[in-house]
């Protein structure tokens, strides 16, 4: 079973057209060229299709890497 | 150097059984020695430790990687703003002056220094501090981000500067940033959208880049944002700013309501889809997100209407809970901001026909007490 993070890059893969893309848990929006509003929220609408869950706007606007969208996965996946 | 079993379960660190085998075998080694894990690994394995609350190996692995040449400054950043909140004082005091020593110039890293440091929770101090630190005497907008982000992990609150004798130019600065980051544009302009992002604040909002009619609001709320962005009412719009770009707008006809896409050369038909997909998710979720109490929701009347649609706003937008909202009118005949209580929860502006920085930054400063009032001690 692939971890959250790998699964995470491969949604990041995806919605940035880029299956070459290469993340690490500290990847921010100033690292990820391309990662603006629009993207955004289309990360976190394929997050909640392939982990099953749901995101509130006062969660998503937390995340500043990939480490708290990790972080906010792991912790709906545990509830 | 690590042994063969360590070894073989490196590349496969991120399945989380084999992660639990990797632990077993490090906490049996009696020494362990960070740099001879590779940065990303360092990194994978302290935040591993870190969801497991075992700081002593959280702070081992993390500090092997900001200690790593190949980590650079940025990636230090992001990683002890994440972690801050989630560490030890101690733990995290050391990681700091770790990363302060890697990159003893970059102001970032100093002022999260700083701030781990601080005896005393004080915001003047703290910014004195930082000031003092800088090359020019001179503070930017991340060391005022940053700033917040701390005071607000540390529970410290601003409102007892509040026109007080502490309050200086510093602490004004960082209430109007604090302020500015509460508040949610609900239209009818992109103004505030701009103010926000010139500030390092990208709020994720549906109206936030949108005009769209105060009485459509209010229906749109009350009937749960039913039929809004349907597919057959969406068309696109093409504009040119008068700096020259171009630019898509999304327009849902039904509703009359128009936003910028932000996209320009794409297949209409693809940009049409992810515009739907785009404010169909933010409907959502700002419906959601009215179930929330804390938010102030900001309406520019432009031009301004009668009392009464706002107070009906403000009572679709307490659906679910109370909310504050306020309306900002623009006033050519005035050189200066008045306010008007409408009632405990709507606050009426009226801005200068010049509504520049300057001129929001102290309408929102003199009503520090209607914004923010949460962080009112």
């Amino acid at each position: 079973m692939m971890s959250t993070f790998n699964r995470i890059v491969e949604i990041f893969q995806f919605v940035m057209e880029d299956p070459e893309l290469s993340l690490n848990l500290s990847s921010s929006p100033i690292d990820i060229n391309g990662w603006d509003s629009f993207k955004h929220v289309q990360i976190v609408m394929r997050c909640e299709e392939i982990f099953d869950v749901k995101f509130k706007i006062s969660e998503i606007e937390k995340i500043k890497n990939i480490s708290d969208l990790v972080f906010l996965v792991d912790n709906k996946l545990l509830t | 150097m690590l042994n063969s079993q360590i070894k073989s379960l490196l590349p496969r660190l991120h399945l989380n059984n084999e992660f639990d085998r990797l632990s077993k075998a490090i906490e049996q080694l009696s020494f362990v020695d960070a740099t001879d894990f590779s940065k990303e690994d360092c990194l994978l394995i302290g935040t591993k430790y870190l969801e497991k609350n075992e700081f002593s190996f959280v702070e081992l692995f993390l500090l092997g990687y900001i200690q790593s040449k190949q980590t650079t400054a940025d990636e230090i950043i992001g990683l002890i703003s994440s972690v801050t909140g989630r560490l030890p004082i101690e733990v995290n005091r050391r990681l700091i002056d770790a990363a302060i020593k890697r990159h003893p110039f970059k102001k970032q890293i100093i002022a999260l220094g700083i701030a781990a440091q601080a005896d005393s929770k004080d915001p003047s101090r703290m910014l004195e501090m930082l000031r003092k630190k800088t090359y020019a005497g001179k503070l930017d907008q991340a060391d005022y981000l940053i700033l917040i982000d701390i005071l607000r992990s540390m529970n410290i609150t601003l409102g007892s500067f509040f026109n007080s004798e502490r309050s200086n130019e510093g602490i004004r600065k960082l209430m109007v940033v604090n302020a500015f980051s509460k508040l949610r544009p609900i239209g009818n302009d992109c103004r505030l959208g701009f103010l926000q992002r010139d500030l390092g604040f990208e709020p994720l909002g549906l109206f936030r880049w949108a005009s769209i009619p105060l009485e459509n609001i209010v229906i749109l709320i009350e009937k749960n944002f039913n039929n809004f962005f349907a597919y057959e009412n969406l068309s696109l719009r093409y504009t040119k700013h008068h700096h020259g770009l171009e630019e898509f707008l999304v327009v849902d006809n039904r509703w009359n309501f128009v936003s910028h896409t932000f996209m320009y050369d794409e297949d209409r038909d693809v940009i049409l889809k992810k515009a739907h997909a785009h404010y169909s998710w933010l409907a959502r979720a700002f419906l959601e997100g009215l179930e929330d109490s804390g938010q102030v929701y900001v309406y520019k009347a432009d031009p301004p209407k009668p009392r009464i649609d706002y107070l009906r706003l403000h009572n679709a937008l307490c659906k679910f809970s109370s909310k504050k909202l306020v309306v900002i009118e623009k006033d050519s005949d005035q050189d200066v901001s008045i306010k008007e209580e409408l009632s405990d929860e709507v606050l009426l502006i009226r801005l200068p026909a010049n509504d520049s920085y300057a001129v929001w930054e102290k309408a929102i400063y003199d009503n520090y007490e209607f914004i923010a009032s949460e962080w009112i001690e």
